[in-house]
């Protein structure tokens, strides 16, 4: 499905079908080992100090009036946990070159004054400018903490890290709040040349853009380097027979509900596919057994599905309810739960599940965000591409349904409630 | 059936648009090489429409807050199943929003778009609403409403609205409150659906690799035949020109006070070409004093007072319109003064030629990207059409745009006495 061509070892770039888009999106991935708290916040604060400018744009001021001249190219920066790896991206969106009015390729344009960003950082002697350190210290604290605006998501947050404390994964990509303040310029310096030159790199292009022109300046910038291999996630635990209770505290007006499951499917073994399409009878989306019971039949909530954590073999379920319905909503949710795990599933239930992730499959390609992902997120794990998907999930099967949800273990119950629950 | 060609010179593209006997206008965008489809069958209904005098009738209704979403909710009910089942069968993904409005009925799909687009089209137009399917709801919408009540983006919205309107119903949350949907009854929704869902109120837009003619077929094909009953009469209260009050804040756990600060719209265009030229420049003088590339923003955020989420948008429906700037920020109190003292500054000194221009161009530019994302584009066509504009137009207001006008509009909107500024923050 794409093209790929080599820029240097360990430097991919793959080309991605795109004719029928006026715009060009490059996305240009990093993968790291989300190792521990102080390399987490160090590498989470990267992307962050660097939009503060490079020698050429010596400012974000300037980055951003340099980027209205290309036509409002987007830039973004943005840092991704994939399983145990935290993933830095940084991605440009310009509109192709037939639809620029005048002057120069906004594409070209646009991706150079990223590389430049990238490679050639505004910096002195001794490391980033000490004023834009502070400064995005700052942003990057504020951001560690921005996740309680979100009460959907931080209920979820909250049952990952409780669930998976003392693994890898517990650690957020964002990092740490008090590791923060402990880094200085030139740590983060030397920090970052070792990333830019020892991670691994993938580049996707999707658009009506000049390849060639594009390969010749990734080139230009990436020089050959030793660079690591993708970074390896653990298998999840046993949960050791007993599940796990966790209750918290917050000023709010509806009672959070997650439940954390080892799945122990791991996501590059031929069962995953299997998971993949009981995941979606189990809590997938508007025709799941949880939309149809916990909030149809019941009306006990607006909201009631599940998520893989596909790279770490976990699964989520979340919903949002009254106070006084926790317990009603976790038995309906284990019973659904237990419906799958015995088999009780239609033949139509196992065909909609199917044509649904069918469906979000062939989407991707009209996507070029979400197919980025997408394959960065198979390149660690069993490489898979698009196609392989469709086959193995097709040729799932009831048996297959029942067989790998009836390993699954609850492990983490979480609530999130109020002071009005008292 | 006759269809209309309409071409826009900046994207390269053509609408094909035709109008069914009923009054429904359908619109049609050819796209090839995409795999998805994508259709929105929308009513010119939202949750400002509380208030009306349906065609024929003598009396006016005023009928319980949150009532058009409610509606929304129940149209995917039919006699024996959820209509949801046969997107399902047919491997499409579908939903509805509810905006103050719009109301919206959607799917995508990347296979069996004809068998989708005719279920979208029969469940719309066959609304089944019993006592008990009415009364199930209500514990699912008291839990959205519950939900948003606990988020801080969402209240600093309505409590920025509140402040700014003393009584248009675009103050109000488009789902109501526990309390207004305690009224609503089976009947009521039957009201609202014979009034609101009449075809001549509602349009229809689908995206895709398609077969114009053919798909124009199959959609007249599956319309029903209705007559022309009349205008419906909306009715809002009287609205001041003035602000309804200055600040507000709400206690919510949050990380940091998020703010929404604006003023208040006084000046009202006749045509649908005048609200435009009034979005695009208004939009434009957001940008250029509050942009990514503006020496205030540059300013404030080395100073720590704004973060990456410091934005800026545009609102404009029937009978209301207002600026917002959003931020996250540990001083709302400070930022709105420092918002006021730039916008002095530039009076006195004036706008940017240079900024202006290089705006404009990034103006330009998000035009064509935001056309690439085809459901979006889909759904904002059929809204601006709503308000008598078609997208299409965007190129010659783009070519008629001027620097003195964009002074004008600057001069007018950004006054202090219809600013306002509303803040959540923890206790």
């Amino acid at each position: 499905m794409s093209e790929m061509i080599q820029i240097t070892p360990g430097v991919t770039l793959h080309v991605l079908p795109g004719d029928k888009f006026k715009t060009t999106s490059i996305g240009v991935y990093f993968c790291r080992p989300l190792d521990n708290k102080p390399n987490v916040t160090r590498a989470a604060l990267i992307p962050l100090v660097l939009r503060r400018g490079s020698k050429k744009y010596p400012s974000a001021r300037a980055i951003a009036t340099a980027l209205e001249e290309y036509y409002g190219a987007a830039l973004g920066v943005s840092v991704l946990k994939r399983g145990e790896a935290q993933v830095l991206r940084f991605g440009v969106k310009a509109l192709s070159k037939q639809f620029a009015l005048e002057g120069d390729d906004p594409v070209i344009g646009a991706l150079s004054l990223l590389l430049d960003m990238l490679f050639d950082p505004v910096a002195d002697e001794k490391g980033f400018l000490e004023e834009n350190v502070a400064i995005e210290k700052e942003d990057l604290k504020d951001d560690i903490k921005s996740i309680i605006n979100d009460k959907r998501e931080y209920a979820l947050f909250r049952c990952k890290e409780l669930m998976c404390e003392g693994e890898s994964f517990a650690l957020s990509e964002s990092g740490d709040y008090d590791e923060v303040d402990k880094i200085s310029r030139e740590d983060l310096y030397s920090f970052y040349q070792d990333l830019i030159g020892s991670a691994p790199v993938d580049i996707f292009i999707c658009g009506q853009a000049d390849v060639q022109e594009v390969t010749k300046l990734l080139k230009s910038y990436f020089k050959p380097s030793c660079r690591q291999g993708y970074p390896k996630t653990s298998p999840s635990r046993t949960t050791g027979g007993t599940i796990r209770r966790f209750s918290e505290e917050m000023d709010v007006n509806q009672g959070k509900l997650c439940i954390g499951f080892r799945t122990h499917t791991e996501a590059d073994s031929e069962d995953y596919y299997a998971l993949m399409v009981a995941n979606e009878i189990f809590g997938g989306g508007v025709s799941s057994k949880l939309f149809n019971n916990v909030r149809e039949k019941l009306s006990l909530a607006y909201y009631a599905s599940s998520r893989l954590e596909k790279l770490k073999g976990l699964m989520f379920v979340s919903s949002g309810v009254e106070f006084k319905n926790f317990e009603k909503a976790y038995d309906e949710i284990v019973v659904q739960f237990q419906e799958v795990q015995k088999g009780n599933v239609e033949r139509e239930e196992l065909e909609n599940a199917k044509r649904a992730l069918k469906n979000a499959l062939l989407s991707l390609d009209d996507s070029p965000r979400q197919l980025q992902d997408f394959m960065v997120s198979n390149l660690l794990s069993s490489g898979a591409d698009v196609k392989t998907y469709l086959e193995k999930i097709e040729a799932v099967t009831q048996d297959d349904v029942k067989r790998v949800f009836a390993r699954i273990e609850i492990d983490t119950v979480y609530q999130l409630t109020g002071p009005a629950a008292k | 059936m006759e269809i209309k060609k309409k071409t826009n010179s900046f994207l390269n593209e053509t609408i094909y648009e035709a109008h069914h006997p009923s009054g429904c206008g359908v619109y049609l965008l050819n796209k090839p090489g995409f795999h998805n489809y994508y259709a929105v069958f929308a009513t010119d209904y939202g949750s400002v429409d509380s208030s009306f005098r349906a065609p024929g009738e003598s009396a006016a209704a005023t009928v319980p807050d949150g009532i058009a979403h409610y509606l929304e909710h129940k149209m995917f009910e039919e006699p024996d199943r959820n209509i949801f089942d046969d997107f399902a069968k047919q491997g499409a993904n579908a939903n509805a929003f509810t905006s103050s409005e719009m109301t919206a009925y959607l799917f995508s799909c990347t296979e069996h778009f004809e068998e989708n687009l005719k279920t979208l089209l029969h469940y719309v137009q066959n609304p089944y609403f019993t006592d008990e399917n009415v009364e199930k709801e209500r514990g699912i919408i008291g839990q959205e409403i519950r939900m948003y009540d606990d988020h801080p983006y969402w209240r600093v919205t309505y409590n920025f609205l509140g402040l700014l309107y003393h009584n248009h119903p675009v103050k109000l949350d488009t789902a109501g409150t526990v309390e207004s949907i305690s009224h609503i009854t089976k009947e009521l929704l039957y009201r609202c659906y014979n009034t609101f869902y009449h075809l001549s109120n509602m349009s229809l837009f689908i995206v895709g690799d398609l077969d114009v003619e053919r798909t124009f077929q199959l959609v007249f094909e599956n319309l029903r035949d209705q007559k022309y009953p009349g205008e419906i009469e909306r009715i809002y209260p009287e609205e001041p020109s003035s602000i309804c009050g200055k600040k507000k804040i709400q206690y919510l756990p949050v990380s940091m006070p998020m703010a929404i600060l604006g003023y208040k719209e006084t000046v009202f265009p006749e045509d649908g070409l005048g609200i435009m030229e009034r979005q695009i420049e208004t939009e434009l003088v957001l940008e250029m004093l509050f942009g990514k590339s503006s020496a205030f923003y540059e300013t404030y955020y080395q100073q720590g007072l704004i973060n990456d989420s410091f934005s800026n948008a545009y609102e404009s429906g029937k009978g209301y319109a207002y600026s917002e700037i959003f931020a996250e920020t540990p001083d709302p109190e400070k930022l709105y003064s420092a918002v006021m003292e730039e916008v002095e500054r530039v009076r006195r000194e004036g706008l940017s030629k240079a900024d202006f221009e290089r705006t404009k161009k990034a103006l330009y530019g998000a035009y064509i990207m935001d056309f690439d994302r085809a459901d979006d584009f889909a759904n904002s066509y059929v809204s601006w059409k709503f308000k008598g504009i078609d997208m299409f137009e965007f190129d010659s207001v783009y070519r008629s745009m001027t620097f003195d006008n964009l002074v004008l509009r600057f001069k007018e909107h950004f006054v202090e006495e219809n600013a306002v500024l509303s803040i959540v923050r923890s206790k």
